[in-house]
């Protein structure tokens, strides 16, 4: 495999001494992060439409003596590493971006829900088809909802580029059933949604972006919120970390997918990452030297996305 | 794993007849194997330790401070789970809350109300290992009754509906069914277990068995042993000491005021989760504080597996 | 009130409260007859509506009047404290802990050797053999203690009714002097080595203050000769209950608040290194 191929080199000439990837888990279509350090255990390197997890968030996880790290990044892995250097997290001479081309990830919960007990040997994807126990399905109604909506399967910014190129399907609007209902019935959805909260921050701690030493929501001097999970107090957990990610979100969805629940939490950073879209003309994880909307001050800035 | 030989058929419909006017949850893995039209909870931690539970209220009235306690009910509740739940309740939560002084009054109260009613197993599920840990997917301990559901009816005993004894076609099958689960059931981890690991708290290879876990605390908080919370008061003038989970993987959960933090590390609070389950509770109360439902590694959201990391640090240290 | 569930804190009014240094101030409660403690316990103060914290008990059982509790503004719940009056109401839960073993010092030459407000417990301690009942069942006493500043010494009359006893030899020291101090300028461990110069076989240690001022006192008694047994701390750690339940107060299979606070060296030895 070209991935394998790539990763194996890099780690035998030295040019990076760790490479962040994913290897198989324990059960069906799950996939597990894992730095790959010798060699000998790129075999274990793999690369399949279930590597949901953000592997930026691991450049946190790194040993001291692992200096430069190659990434297996995928479209909004990329994206998130630009974030990351932008906001002075990682240095770019200290990363090797292995870009690869995402065919879109696959929700597990979408497949276990519908084919009991499937084993990952019966699905496989074929270009925009699903082929599940030999029966061809249209892919997009299997795919995680930020890829429905996702604009850049491949990273923008990488070293190398692998995997062959594919027209990139129509983007679906993920927003537009909960657009149309009245501000009620919208507040009634998250209300719905959020009371499930457990507040095992597993969406934070899985967000590339949540980096903060100390988390506003754990700060005790001072206390924003109860640490047990009234709806009140998840709400503002929630909207608060919303609101810190505006502009800086690269809607990766992976807060969504780590969610023991299946909470569509990434429902509302996509509806964010669309506001900061549409007032800012901004997109995050786009450019390296682009200024983030939420730094810059101008004297003749509208407001408008707080009129 | 054993039959007795007073079980019983029933028919789904008398089983659930006999719920009637009741008031029953079941637990998620319950529900996920059978259909049943009882409300679900996580696990029966949900029922005995809430993730929000008010302890006592406090008030600022006639110019002093006033505080009253607040007791759940002891209503009666009858909680339809897996065997390996039901010994989370009566080996772990039993022994912590109740067994050891003092009592917790108001998990005593809780406890005194639930009636445990097991719904034995009939295959391994992709991430149980309840037979490493000293557990089987048909032991009843701790509950009032055990049922498994069969192709020909449920196989009933203790507590229930009445019936009629099993046939001889039918004691083959339940036969067949022992058998088959004797044969997929993962072997139990060795008895040092708990010293092994002890021994190996310094270990390098902790870095390499913790690596991956995110430190969220959703395994701790699914799970249905672990028992760790945190006191935090609510209101100002008026309001109540709530008691709500809490998580060893949470950095700030031993975090002194003082700014000094035993466990700054994350993989020392991953070490801290195995070795509480593995070694320290054991070490203290006799029994691993994991029942091997695997609940864990299927939320996780990186498939971190505990199992894995128990069978890779005791193979060291042996 | 104990019989209604076993967080629920009685209310006591504080009696008296004393300004120890800048930021450690002494809180004086009145003793409820039932609240039986062993100096080196430590009990749970709840301020209503704002939290709760445990605090180890610096007044001794022989002192029958009162409670006292030296408490050094640091989190949220000392802050609040700090902001209180006498007659302020403040919600009270335990004894908890083991206690220093009273028992095994019977007849022992006793060294205590405290940092910062880390001499809170060991005051009870103190208080409770030089008290007139039980000076006579113990032998030597030497106190060490010390300080950053002069003005972080706390107890400072206690310090110099102390000094003024000729059964007990003490020795004070600061970290960094200033012009009104003529007294010893040194970090503790090294001090101890300096001026602790008897044979120390019976001899019993007994420390307590900040982490790293533990382990380097520890290290100082060891290197002069102390055995692990007779070696004595009382540790800190993040207690919520103080009743062995809330599980975060462990290092390896011990709880802090059931076992300890108060733990020998030599048990030290058998614990995981996670204090």
């Amino acid at each position: 495999m070209e991935l394998r191929d790539a990763a194996r080199k890099l780690l035998e000439e030295g040019t990076v001494q760790g490479i962040l990837g994913y290897r198989r888990g324990s059960l069906p279509f799950r996939t597990r992060p894992y730095l790959f350090r010798n060699p000998e255990d790129i075999e274990d390197l793999i690369f399949t439409p279930f590597c949901t997890v953000n592997l930026a968030r691991y450049l946190f996880h790194l040993p001291r003596d692992c200096r430069k790290v190659a990434v297996v990044a995928k479209g909004c892995d990329g994206r998130s590493l630009v974030v990351l250097m932008q906001e002075n997290q990682v240095r770019r001479e200290d990363l090797y971006i292995l870009g690869v081309r995402c065919p879109g990830m696959v929700d597990r919960r979408k497949l276990e829900e519908r084919w009991e007990r499937l084993g990952e040997e019966e699905v496989c994807v074929a270009g925009e088809t699903l082929v599940v126990r030999g029966v061809a399905y249209p892919l997009s109604s299997f795919l995680e909802p930020s890829c429905r909506r996702c604009r850049h399967r491949s990273p923008l910014v990488y070293d190398v580029l692998l995997g062959e190129e594919a027209p990139l399907p129509p983007r679906e609007d993920v927003l537009s059933e909960l657009r149309c209902l009245p501000p009620g019935e919208r507040w009634a959805f998250f209300a719905r949604e959020f009371s499930r909260c457990i507040r095992c921050y597993a969406c934070r701690n899985a967000c590339p972006m949540c980096y903060c030493k100390e988390c506003f929501a754990e700060s005790h001097m001072p206390s924003f919120l109860h640490p047990s999970p009234t709806l009140r107090d998840t709400f503002v957990f929630h909207l608060g970390r919303a609101m810190h990610l505006a502009g800086r979100c690269v809607a990766c969805g992976a807060c969504e997918r780590a969610c023991p629940l299946g909470i569509p939490i990434a429902t509302l950073f996509f509806a964010v990452a669309e506001t900061v879209r549409e007032h800012f003309a901004f997109e995050a994880g786009m450019d390296v030297a682009a200024l983030a909307p939420f730094v810059t001050y101008r004297e003749d800035d509208p407001d408008a996305c707080i009129q | 794993m054993r039959v007795s030989s007073e079980g019983r058929i029933v028919s789904y419909e008398a089983f659930l007849g006999w719920f009637e006017g009741k008031r029953v949850f079941a637990t998620e893995i319950v529900s996920s194997r059978l259909r049943l039209p009882f409300p679900v909870l996580p696990t029966p931690k949900s029922l005995l330790l809430p993730q929000r539970e008010v302890l006592y209220r406090f008030f600022w009235e006639k110019r002093t401070w006033n505080i009253t306690p607040a007791f759940p009910s002891e209503e009666t509740v009858f909680l339809l789970c897996a065997p390996c739940e039901a010994r989370a309740v009566v080996r772990v939560l039993d022994a912590v809350f109740l067994e050891s002084a003092p009592q917790d009054t108001s998990y005593a109260r809780r406890r005194k109300g639930l009636t445990l009613f097991v719904v034995g197993c009939t295959f391994f599920g992709a991430t149980c290992f309840c037979t490493r840990v000293g557990g089987s997917p048909l032991s009843s301990e701790g509950a009032s009754g055990f049922v498994l559901s069969l192709p020909f009816g449920m196989y009933l005993e203790g507590e229930g509906p009445e019936g009629r004894s099993p046939g001889p076609l039918e004691k083959e099958e339940l036969e067949r069914v022992l058998e088959h689960l004797k044969q997929s059931a993962p072997p139990p981890f060795p008895e040092r277990t708990p010293e092994y690991l002890f021994q190996a708290f310094g270990e390098a290879s902790w870095e390499e068995v913790a690596w991956g876990c995110l430190n969220c605390g959703a395994c701790t908080f699914l799970c249905p042993t672990c028992f760790c919370f945190d006191l935090a008061p609510e209101g100002r003038l008026r309001g109540a000491m709530i008691r709500t989970w809490d998580s060893c993987q949470f950095p700030k959960f031993t975090l002194h005021a003082s700014s000094h933090n035993p466990r700054p590390h994350p993989l020392q609070r991953v070490r801290q989760r195995i070795l509480h389950k593995f070694s320290y509770f054991p070490l203290r109360k006799g029994c691993f504080s994991c029942v091997g439902c695997g609940r864990c590694v299927l939320v996780c959201p990186v498939n971190w597996s505990i199992q894995e990391a128990v069978e890779r640090m005791v193979s060291g240290a042996q | 009130m104990r019989s209604e569930g076993i967080y629920t804190p009685r209310l006591l009014p504080i009696e008296a409260i004393i300004e120890e240094t800048p930021d450690i101030k002494t809180f004086r409660l009145p003793r409820p007859e039932d609240f039986v403690y062993l100096p080196g316990q430590f009990a749970e103060i709840f301020v209503p509506g704002v939290g709760e914290a445990p605090f180890s008990i610096t007044s001794s059982p022989t002192e029958a009047a009162f409670l006292e509790f030296s408490i050094k503004r640091l989190g949220s719940v000392t802050r609040a404290l700090h902001r209180l009056n006498p007659g302020d109401v403040v919600g009270l839960r335990g004894p908890y802990g083991n206690g220093f073993p009273l028992e095994a010092l019977l007849g022992k030459n006793l060294l205590f050797v405290g940092g910062g407000i880390g001499l809170a417990p060991l005051r009870s301690l103190i208080t409770y053999v030089l008290s007139p009942e039980h000076r006579e069942s113990f032998g030597e006493v030497y106190i060490l203690y010390g300080a950053r500043t002069p003005q972080d010494l706390v107890f400072r009359w206690e310090l110099s009714r102390w000094g003024e006893r000729s059964d007990l030899t003490l020795c004070l020291t600061v970290d960094e002097g200033d012009a009104t101090w003529n007294g010893r300028v040194g970090l503790v461990p090294n001090v101890l080595r300096e001026v602790f110069t008897f044979p120390c076989d019976r001899w019993v240690g007994i420390v307590c203050g900040p982490p790293i001022m533990i382990k380097f006192t520890i290290k100082a008694l060891q290197e002069m000769g102390f055995v692990a047994k007779n070696i004595i701390t009382t540790l800190e750690m993040k207690m919520k209950c103080g009743l062995g339940k809330c599980g975060r107060c462990n290092i390896g299979p011990y709880y802090v608040c059931q076992d300890g606070p108060v733990f020998s060296y030599e048990a030290l030895l058998t614990m995981p290194e996670e204090y």
